[in-house]
């Protein structure tokens, strides 16, 4: 099968103006052949995705800078498993771009990307607060500032509302450092006003150590700290971030977001896995979110996405993949087993089906298969974790509510019939089995009875997610990935850019921060300009 | 390594290897590379000009010509880049641009949406300058500051109150 040609899935599902999932047309079989992008030069080559020694590799070759090869996914099995669940979004309505060129190099969105954005992140200064050795795209390495002020971001926010036919129920505030914005509460109370439903903020935490800081952030209107933290290991912080008694920080920031009114800050801890650094504390990461339930809603880890020219060998060393961290939490924990991750596409049932019910569009997370995994955890009284696949039926749920769409939407069903049909989705949820006090199958009724966020809430409140979102590099690089991106940036020019094509594909980062930003120099100079009061 | 080679390594580009070599060998062979038929060099290319016009806009005077020409390539990424290098001028010294401003501006304002945005940025920055362009595309900006996009319509209206 060649580049470009589509494998159809034998599950039908009715495609009409409602549906926010359709079949993929993404090529599921081994070895198949792909796009990617050369290291070296970005340009786009061909590539192609193959099995060996149990795992999966891609490889391409480009005209000018030679062969290059590497692993794509480190555990066979979960990837073709992961495959049976592929789903394809239906884009947006009104993209902002028209394609000239070919993905990646038109974004975005263009007219061609299948999925809505799901959660989308906005830079809103490239300043940070940490001198992290690692990190190259500080104000200061650059020698310029990107900052955005307080009424583009608004403009941006609203950009985000008006897109059909899902706006992006979730937004997260990053950067450099987001929290040192000067305007950052206001930008928050906006996104507030708005009405998203998760406002999120990407932070090194530095700031929210300030227990008053953390408050006001609440009292904007903050709903999700996502906390960057890489383990357990001081000279891990040291190392990466450049600083000592990082670690004691982070504590210090849970503690605060417990301590917060009038409930406690929902936190994300976000590690960055590299293999031989952090990868031995996956399972201790998970435990220590169980062992904070009441502050810690997910842990979401992000294997590390590699920069710079690096050969072969070394980036072997490093190369963390969705495969590994399943196989090291299994490993880890004794709790988990490999079957109980799913991957992403899998909740895009779910929300075709409350879209069938309640004939509204809502959000689909209908990335590829390869980009992101997940399970839910429950924690009883006694200390007992059960994943949720231990009494839900994760496979039946999913089809069946897939077929449910489809008759719903075939048929002159009312919304009462629909509601009726769509509750024998319970029947995959084996309450015998379930935590004791987890009521999910009234829970998962409210979720289609309602469809707000206050039903999803209660859910989310009493387990922990358990996700990973593995980012490409250009090694890894596969446009398939791209075209079906979920997790975007809006861009001060009003794009909206995968996540991958912003950071990594062509030099979409790099040109928006030029655009919109001053030598570092001159900033300074207006900064205590501004800070004498002139 | 000649200037063309390392045009192509767009992942680890020497910006100021190159703009050294620039300044040496003068500014003739940057300026045929940005019209060479491989895109990768000419995005490149333009990269370069952006940087070197930030840092030194009265290099547009050579510039010109090749970055008229770059403002209608075919390729998005290298008309990008032209056009970051336009407004890295524009906003330092607006009165250089010329007829540039006027040809950006035809080319750009009924693009896509963030080539509107652009355009409108350009405005801001030569509206006190050059008034007789923002005159002929005064119509246009009212228009756009009703536009379905809100970030087109706040930069409108940015330019409009300003």
């Amino acid at each position: 099968m060649g580049v470009g040609e589509v494998k159809k899935k034998p599950l039908e599902v009715l495609e009409r103006k409602l549906s926010v999932v359709q079949p993929t047309n993404l090529d599921t079989s081994l070895p198949r052949r792909t796009l990617s992008l050369c290291p070296e030069c970005r340009r786009l080559i061909p590539a192609e995705i193959y099995q060996e020694d149990e795992k999966v590799f891609i490889s391409k070759r480009c005209p000018d800078h030679g062969e290059f090869r590497d692993l794509y996914y480190g555990d066979l099995e979960t990837f073709e498993r992961f495959h049976e669940f592929a789903l394809d979004g239906v884009g947006v309505e009104n993209p902002h771009t028209t394609i000239r060129n070919s993905c990646p190099y038109d974004c975005g969105l263009c007219e061609q990307h299948y999925s809505h954005p799901g959660i989308v992140n906005i830079d809103i200064t490239n300043r940070c607060n940490l001198r992290c050795p690692i990190c190259f795209a500080n104000a200061n390495a650059l020698g310029y500032v990107f900052e955005l002020d307080y009424e583009h971001v608004a403009a941006m926010l609203e950009l985000l509302k008006e897109l059909r036919p899902v706006s992006p129920p979730a937004i997260q505030f990053s950067g450099g450092e987001p929290t040192i914005h000067r305007d950052f509460l206001k930008m928050i109370r906006k996104a507030r006003e708005l009405g998203f439903p998760q406002i999120q903020v990407a932070t090194n935490g530095v700031k929210l150590a300030d227990f008053q800081f953390t408050q006001a952030l609440v009292d904007a209107g903050l709903h999700t700290v996502y906390l960057q933290f890489d383990g357990f290991k001081e000279e891990v912080y040291e190392t990466a971030r450049g600083m000592r008694n990082l670690l004691e920080v982070k504590m210090r920031v849970i503690e605060n977001c417990r301590r917060v009114k009038p409930e406690p800050l929902s936190t994300v801890l976000v590690p960055t896995v590299l293999k031989g650094v952090n990868d031995d504390e996956v399972g201790e990461i998970v435990n220590f979110g169980l062992e904070n339930l009441d502050v810690i809603r997910a842990v979401n880890f992000q294997p590390v996405s590699l920069s710079g020219r690096i050969g072969y060998d070394e980036r072997m060393k490093f190369r963390y993949t969705i495969g590994d961290l399943i196989r090291d939490l299994v490993d880890q924990t004794d709790y988990l087993e490999k079957e109980d991750f799913y991957p992403v596409p899998v909740a895009a049932a779910i929300s075709e089906l409350v879209s069938a019910v309640h004939g509204e569009e809502k959000v689909a997370f209908t990335c590829h298969p390869a980009c992101g995994a997940a399970t839910y955890l429950f924690k009883t009284d006694d200390g007992r974790v059960t994943p949720i696949t231990r009494f839900v039926d994760v496979e039946g749920l999913y089809e069946k509510s897939l077929e449910i769409s489809q008759n719903i939407k075939g048929k002159r069903f009312g919304r009462i019939r629909a509601l009726v049909k769509s509750f024998d989705i319970l029947r995959y949820i084996d309450q015998d089995k379930a935590p004791k006090g987890l009521n999910l199958r009234g829970i998962l009724k409210a979720i289609l009875l309602k469809a707000t966020k206050r039903s999803l809430a209660d859910f989310h409140w009493k387990t922990l997610f358990i996700g990973t979102m593995h980012f490409m590099d250009l090694y890894n690089y596969d446009v398939e990935r791209v075209k079906r991106c979920v997790v975007h940036y809006v861009t001060p020019d009003g794009r909206l850019i995968p996540f991958c094509a912003y950071n990594t594909g062509p030099t979409y980062r790099e040109e928006v921060e030029r655009k919109f930003s001053i030598p570092l120099e001159e900033w300074k100079n207006v900064a205590e300009r501004e800070n004498a009061g002139d | 390594m000649s200037l063309r080679e390392k045009m192509l390594e767009t992942e680890n580009l020497d910006v100021e290897g190159i703009i050294s070599q620039v300044e040496k060998d003068g500014m003739e062979d940057l300026i045929n590379l940005g019209r060479d038929k491989d895109f990768r060099i000419r995005w490149n290319c333009a990269r370069i000009i952006s940087y070197i016009l930030e840092r030194d806009p009265e290099k547009i005077k050579e510039l010109k010509n090749l970055l008229m020409e770059m403002l209608s390539d075919h390729h998005r990424l290298v008309r990008n880049w032209a056009s970051i290098s336009v407004l890295k001028v524009a906003r330092k010294r607006p009165e250089l641009l010329g007829e540039i401003a006027e040809a950006y501006l035809e080319r750009f304002i009924g693009g896509d949406d963030y080539e509107k945005f652009d355009s409108l940025k350009l405005l801001e920055y030569i509206k006190r300058n050059n008034p007789k362009v923002f005159e002929k595309f005064k119509d246009r900006i009212v228009e756009l500051s009703k536009d379905d996009n809100p970030v087109v319509r706040y930069q409108a209206k940015r330019v409009l109150e300003e």
